[in-house]
């Protein structure tokens, strides 16, 4: 899977765990850009990502992550 | 020593007059035995805890990194809830100052070790600095060890412009602290201490007062400390972000206090929800209700279960854990209730109205947080019962109960409505994000040197200390 | 060339801020009463031929202007409410330092006391309006016991600084009594019955801060080769405290100093305990006049025995 798959993938399960079928995820949106996305809905929209993806992301890289960027760059690595 | 003594400012300038002198590599060695001394004046039992959570936390790290060489990583989860589990037995046995605080920053060490995030540190001393660190020793920030370690051990030199931001938060923490914190605390006690003497008007009123109280104390011992901690060009993190400008509670819980709700979201409630438990009831509820209804449910759980945790924190007792479960409540209320929320805002046409939308946010959020106030400030549920019914059945003043004059004459409480009145101009400025200080820093030499000589005098005569006074002492030192 | 002027104004910063908490001490510090030996200090050097050190009895007993008028000696009252022999013996060494009188008189009324200082408030108006100097630091240090109770005597704002809000426009005026120390009374005070007056040779151990300061005093005066005088005025104390007063002649006879005990010189005086006193303590305007005229004749003899 290259990167811009993961992309497409993410931009559906973001769609659907904010409601909003307009929503655009790219390497630098953060949570502040996103309404809704907070540290409650974060753990949700992760089991989300890794169902989807089948992977388990590492405790180290759920704390660490400070933008979609990052979330791909886990998944990629995961992968 | 409290942060508000004269005692501390010496002791303050002593540390810094070595941290500078002193050669580059052994300045952490100076601060650690300055650590020490401090902590000594609350008791020397207290630093012999201390050294005892260091070393724990340093033999973790050491079989941490033994289990790994070996490649047994497995065992690592175990051990680190032993030191965990240690911790918490401790901390609910043991009572003392400061315990609260460097317990959790140990465990959010080992934690962090667990995942890979901290190196483990190969000496025990530096791990003894990181935790009691003179100026978050007492009542936090809780730090993170990936933040503050190096700077530490970094031995930063003398910068004056450093050094007088660092001395201007000081002042600004000693205003808030002494001026409006300490003063509005007469009123607060003389009226929340007894509330059966009071009518619902002076009860609520007290609990507004308390508010800015508490804001004022722990906003300003922030800064005294994260103040200080910059005259050594050690930049702790933040816990207050302009709080009672939040539009909403889970928004307050980002603004007040984020280094205990960024702590137990790391180290609680992410774990909690990530782990087997969490995941076997996620995925039962999942073949019954849908995969996003089993996730909010969850998170609703595990919400309630951190908050509870939150409220027993600060202290093991009835009021406490039911102002953690009340705003457990209220979180998962705002999760659940968030869509609905948006749809009627948007039938009503409030989205139209971005300013009032969040004008009334404001004042909502508020209110809720001084319902919160009176569990926290309550000395039993019972208390808290008791203020909420007189609020509610004996709110009108009688004739021959207690007057506000009783407590406080009117050129003090003058002086607390403009202290409260400053506070929250400066917050506004804030939360505007006005580059206030560049422009204070560009001021001629006479107007910044006549500003601060007035907030030096305004904190010399109005301050609230001496031998006139109680001993007003810092409210979250319980902790 | 940067650093050096950084440095000058950190400097000028600091001693702006110095002459702030001066002034906001000054204008708060408690001037009454017990401030009225304070002008002493603005006395020109020499000018001062005999120092009454004491505690509220002196103030109220010895009138200066009596006795510039009638004897033509130049008196201060350095004296202050409540000062037991401890204060009193700071407050003579630091008048000793300032000024370079002939003679000391010292009120040893203070012989009652079995306390070591009055308390704050009133070591407080005592210390702080003595000017800075190593005998006013020795003092804090050997008056005030536990160190962490000594820092508002080093700035008295901790104590006073709440006094914003009871502020006068007098508390900006520097204390400038004119009368010399002296605080003379009008009133008389209504005697129910004669005192008891028990015989000089009763007399009745002095509590030992109380001898020991007495005798820091004249030893320090005599160390400084200016004659001493102890004198003790009339009032109505009872058989204790007269005792105790009493047992001063044993230390008058040991370092060889006259010690006037006006008790026992009423009628020389012409004292009436009718007429002369203000209340239970201290004299009025009529006792004052001749304690200090009967004073100002043994200090006369002194002076000229020189």
């Amino acid at each position: 899977m290259d990167r811009r798959q993961i992309f497409d993938t993410l931009n559906g399960i973001f769609r659907d765990i904010f409601d909003d079928p307009a929503l655009t995820v790219g390497e630098e949106t953060t949570a502040a850009g996103v309404e809704g996305w907070d540290s409650l809905t974060h753990i949700t929209l992760l089991a989300a990502v890794e169902d989807e993806f089948g992977i388990t992301f590492a405790m180290k890289d759920v704390v660490e992550m400070k933008n979609v960027g990052d979330m791909a760059s886990a998944i990629e690595a995961a992968l | 020593m409290a942060f508000t003594t004269l005692k501390f400012a010496l002791f303050l300038c002593a540390v810094a007059a070595g941290y500078f002198v002193l050669p580059k590599r052994v300045r952490w060695v100076w601060l650690l035995l300055a650590s020490g001394y401090f902590y000594t004046r609350a008791g020397v039992r207290y630093v012999e805890y201390l050294l005892g959570s260091s070393a724990l936390c340093w033999g973790y790290g050491w079989y941490a990194a033994r289990l790994r060489r070996v490649g047994k990583g497995r065992g690592l989860k175990g051990a680190a809830a032993a030191v965990i589990v240690l911790h918490i037995v401790a901390l609910i046995m043991l009572r003392g100052p400061g315990l609260s605080f460097f317990a959790f920053m140990a465990v959010g060490y080992c934690v962090d070790v667990c995942r890979g995030t901290a190196g483990p540190e190969r000496n025990p001393l530096r791990i003894a600095l990181f935790l009691g660190y003179f100026p978050h020793l007492m009542q936090g920030p809780i730090d993170r060890w990936g933040a503050v370690a190096p700077q530490l051990f970094a031995g930063h030199g003398f910068d004056f412009q450093r050094v007088r931001r660092g001395l201007y938060r000081m002042l600004w923490g000693l205003f808030e602290k002494l001026v409006v914190a300490d003063r509005l605390a007469i009123v607060v006690n003389g009226i929340l201490d007894s509330p059966g003497r009071w009518s619902g008007l002076y009860l609520v009123g007290a609990v507004v007062c308390y508010a800015f109280q508490i804001y004022a104390d722990f906003a300003g011992y922030m800064d005294l400390a994260l103040g200080a901690s910059k005259l050594l060009g050690i930049r702790l993190a933040e816990n207050f972000d302009t709080p009672y400008y939040a539009a909403s509670v889970p928004e307050y819980w980002r603004r007040w206090h984020m280094t205990l709700g960024a702590w137990f979201r790391d180290y609680l409630y992410y774990p909690l929800l990530r782990g087997g438990g969490f995941r076997r009831l996620s995925k039962k509820l999942a073949e019954r209700m849908g995969r996003k209804r089993a996730g909010t449910v969850c998170t609703c759980l595990a919400l309630l279960a951190v908050w509870l945790s939150t409220g027993l924190w600060h202290g093991f007792s009835g009021h406490y854990a039911v102002w953690g479960l009340y705003y457990g409540a209220l979180l998962v209320l705002s999760t659940l209730a968030a869509p609905w929320l948006g749809r009627l805002s948007k039938r009503v046409g409030l989205d139209r109205a971005p300013s009032f939308r969040k004008s009334l946010g404001r004042w909502r959020t508020f209110v809720l947080v001084l319902v919160g106030y009176v569990f926290f400030r309550a000395r039993s549920l019972g208390q808290a019962g008791e203020i909420f019914q007189r609020i509610a059945t004996r709110f009108l003043p009688r004739y021959n109960e207690g007057s506000l004059m009783e407590l406080m004459g009117r050129k003090d409480l003058a002086v607390a409505v403009a202290g409260v009145a400053v506070i929250g101009l400066a917050d506004l400025l804030r939360e505007r994000k006005d580059p206030v200080g560049a422009y204070f820093d560009s001021l001629p030499a006479a107007a910044r040197w006549g500003f601060l000589y007035a907030a030096i005098a305004a904190v010399l005569l109005l301050g609230v200390y001496g031998p006139g006074y109680d001993a007003a002492s810092f409210l979250y030192f319980q902790f | 060339m940067n650093s050096i002027r950084r440095l000058l104004g950190i400097l000028c910063f600091l001693s702006g801020l110095a002459a702030l908490v001066g002034t906001l001490t000054y204008v708060t510090r408690d001037k009454t009463d017990g401030a009225l030996f304070r002008p002493f200090y603005d006395a020109p050097a020499g000018s001062i031929d005999v120092i009454f050190a004491g505690s509220s009895h002196t103030m109220c007993a010895v009138d200066p202007a009596v006795l510039a008028e009638q004897f033509g000696v130049s008196a201060y009252d350095c004296a202050s409410p409540a000062m037991p022999p401890a204060p009193i013996y700071y407050l003579t060494a630091e008048a000793l330092r300032v000024q370079s009188p002939k003679a000391v008189a010292l009120d040893v009324s203070g012989a009652m006391y079995e306390i070591k200082t009055g308390g704050p408030e009133f070591l407080h108006v005592q210390l702080d309006n003595m000017k800075w100097s190593v005998i006013k630091i020795r003092a804090i240090r050997d008056l005030i016991e536990d160190p962490d109770d000594r820092w508002e005597y080093y700035f008295p704002l901790i104590r006073f600084h709440d006094r914003w809000k009871t502020l006068t426009p007098e508390d900006f005026e520097p204390v400038r009594g004119n009368t010399r120390g002296a605080r003379i009374r009008d009133s008389v005070f209504q005697v129910t019955e004669t005192p008891e007056i028990v015989p000089p040779s009763y007399t009745v151990p002095i509590p030992a801060d109380a001898e020991a300061y007495i005798r820091k005093t004249i030893e320090l005066c005599q160390s400084k080769g200016v004659k001493v005088l102890l004198f003790n005025t009339p009032d109505l104390a009872g058989a204790l405290f007269q005792g105790r007063r009493n047992a001063v002649s044993a230390l008058a006879e040991e370092y060889g100093v006259p010690y006037v005990n006006l008790m026992y010189h009423l009628d020389e005086m012409g004292f009436d305990w009718e007429t002369d006193l203000f209340d239970e303590g201290h004299c009025n305007r009529a006792g004052a006049e001749k304690v200090t005229v009967y004073l100002g004749r043994c200090l006369a003899g002194m002076l000229e025995a020189s």
